[in-house]
């Protein structure tokens, strides 16, 4: 009932009876709510202060790919340094150390190549898919 | 964004953990096959064998183009015809054994293919290996510097003890089958190498472990100017490759 007195009293539809000290008081505390939130409707917030909102929702945005970034790196290395560690290395090639002073690069009396040595070249070719 | 790195992540793990499985099952695995290695590029080689392989040791039986056997155990090499085998003076690495080297030292991709696995590197030669559920090859190719090696393995059995009949055949003899020792100095510096007739002497070509190609010839004179002669036990050996190979060859040979 009073809201529809108010409401007709702020549409004009009726006249406001100055001697009614109490509606006279609603009507003010009314018209400064009506201030404070369209005050409050129309805040906009400094440049600085939307600066500090962006980077904060950003960096909220960035944790989850930071944490599973790191956990995903730090799997890696455990898995290449127990790789690294734990693993055997492949058997070493034949040594080439020890082998006698038997060349020369003197002229001299020369013998073909013996065909058992060239029998154990053709097994070894044969047989042998590299070194 | 989260959900694909946490997938790529957790992806990626478990491929290499996978991958490990596999190519540890291959290292371990304990067969008994018949395969056959073609190879193109400097030469062209058939092989047909037979091959048993268990707890790192290895029995392979040439059956083609002629009969050879040679058996790897506890790191020695032994080689003969028949049964009578004898120390090998090079150490005999097939390209199973390369590959498993190679492997080593690679960052290798594991594919699963459903019935099989599909492994790919590079590492002295691109390599692409295919092996069943179990580790055992079905098929290894290693393309070097334009030769192109394949070994198929036709026929598959894994074997869970050793061939003790086989093996009660064989004749060891821990005497070394003779090779003068620079010319095996020189061959073990070799990636590997070919026996060929140049004009009817014989010659060895090959590629050495740092890429160069290197003829060796055989006879009493030299093929061409700006070879080295090296006279080894009144034999001839003229060496045909670049100058900077020349000097690697011989330091290696005057070690």
């Amino acid at each position: 009932m009073w809201n529809d007195r108010l409401n007709r009293i702020l549409d004009g539809e009726e006249k406001i009876d100055e001697s009614d000290e109490n509606l006279k008081n609603e009507l003010t505390i009314y018209k400064r709510i009506i201030e404070v939130y369209s005050m409050k409707l129309d805040y906009r917030p400094s440049d600085n202060l939307k600066d500090k909102i962006l980077k904060k929702i950003e960096k909220r945005k960035k944790l989850p790919i930071l944490i599973f970034s790191t956990a995903g790196i730090t799997a890696l290395f455990l898995i290449l340094f127990f790789q690294f560690f734990f693993t055997t290395s492949p058997n070493p090639s034949s040594s080439i150390a020890g082998i006698p002073n038997e060349v020369n690069l003197n002229e001299g009396g020369v013998v073909p190549f013996p065909n058992d040595l060239v029998e154990v070249l053709k097994t070894i070719e044969l047989v042998s898919d590299g070194f | 964004m989260k959900k694909t790195l946490m997938i790529t992540i957790v992806t990626l793990l478990l491929l290499h953990l996978f991958a490990e499985n596999i190519v540890d099952l291959w290292k371990r695995v304990s067969y008994h096959s018949r395969r056959v290695l073609i190879e193109t590029g400097i030469s062209s080689r058939v092989r047909l064998e037979e091959i048993y392989k268990w707890m790192g040791n290895k029995l392979v039986f040439v059956l083609a183009p002629s009969n050879v056997i040679w058996f790897r155990t506890n790191g020695r090499c032994y080689l003969g015809e028949a049964y009578n085998l004898r120390r090998s003076p090079l150490e005999i690495l097939d390209l199973e054994d390369l590959a498993l080297r190679d492997i080593e030292k690679a960052k290798y991709t594991v594919v699963n293919k459903g019935e099989y696995y599909e492994i790919s590197f590079e590492k002295n030669g691109k390599y692409l290996i295919f092996l069943d559920k179990t580790g055992i090859p079905i098929k290894i190719k290693r393309d070097y510097m334009g030769t192109v090696s394949e070994l198929i393995f036709e026929y598959r059995e894994p074997i869970d003890k050793p061939p003790d009949e086989i093996l009660s055949k064989l004749s060891l003899d821990e005497s070394e089958i003779y090779l003068p020792k620079p010319l095996m100095t020189l061959l073990q510096n070799f990636r590997f190498f070919r026996i060929q007739n140049y004009k009817g002497n014989m010659e060895i070509y090959g590629i050495m472990k740092n890429g160069a190609k290197v003829r060796i010839c055989f006879g009493t004179t030299p093929p061409s100017t700006g070879t080295l002669t090296i006279e080894l036990n009144n034999m001839k050996l003229f060496i045909v490759t670049d100058e900077k190979t020349m000097e690697t060859i011989k330091e290696i040979i005057h070690k």
